[in-house]
């Protein structure tokens, strides 16, 4: 059996099609995955029944902020801004430092706040929703 | 307000699919930062 700590995360990002890349000086990442619930249950049933409907996701990925430019760490911090939104944007979110177990799916930037508080390093944490299908290779 | 050059305009329709000078965005600006790099004409020595 292994453990991973949270140390071996990492994030990959492109802002459109093309080969993700690595967001730099990350600290921590977040998924929560839903499924919708759809209720079938029908006369004569005497316990509810239920079966899957859609799925989908959101989350946060957090970094330090670190002026990078010209790279898909600045594409993420600046996505936010990007008008008619085509979800496009494709995030890689990895368990462990070699790469191979992660979750990936394309997404939408909904949301990114920038901190600068005195005595902490400066932060960013963007928060996103996944559109479309939704891979699990952990 | 960002002044919006014709050059802008290209990259935004080239993005967006529109020449619609409200959807300028970062990734408009990252189109026209690659394409002026690739537009770079190399000297030659003939």
């Amino acid at each position: 059996m292994a453990f991973f700590r949270g140390e071996e995360g990492s994030v990959k990002f492109k802002n459109s099609s093309g080969t993700t890349e690595a967001i730099v000086s990350t600290t921590a990442w977040s998924l929560d995955v839903t499924k919708d619930i759809l209720d079938v249950t029908a006369h004569g049933d005497t316990s509810r029944a239920n079966v899957g409907g859609l799925i989908s996701g959101s989350g946060t990925i957090d970094f330090l902020y670190t002026a990078a430019s010209g790279n898909e760490t600045a594409n993420l911090l600046a996505d936010v801004l990007t008008t008619e939104d085509a979800g496009d944007a494709q995030f890689e979110l990895f368990f462990d430092t070699s790469g191979s177990k992660k979750i990936s799916f394309s997404g939408i930037v909904s949301n990114s706040t920038f901190s600068a508080n005195t005595g902490d390093l400066e932060t960013v944490s963007v928060s996103f929703t996944t559109n479309g299908a939704i891979t699990n290779a952990a | 307000m960002t002044e919006i050059t014709p050059e802008m305009l290209d990259a935004i329709e080239a993005v967006k699919g529109k020449r619609n000078p409200a959807l300028w965005d970062p990734r408009c600006e990252q189109y026209m930062r690659n394409n002026s790099k690739g537009t770079v004409k190399k000297s030659t020595t003939s």
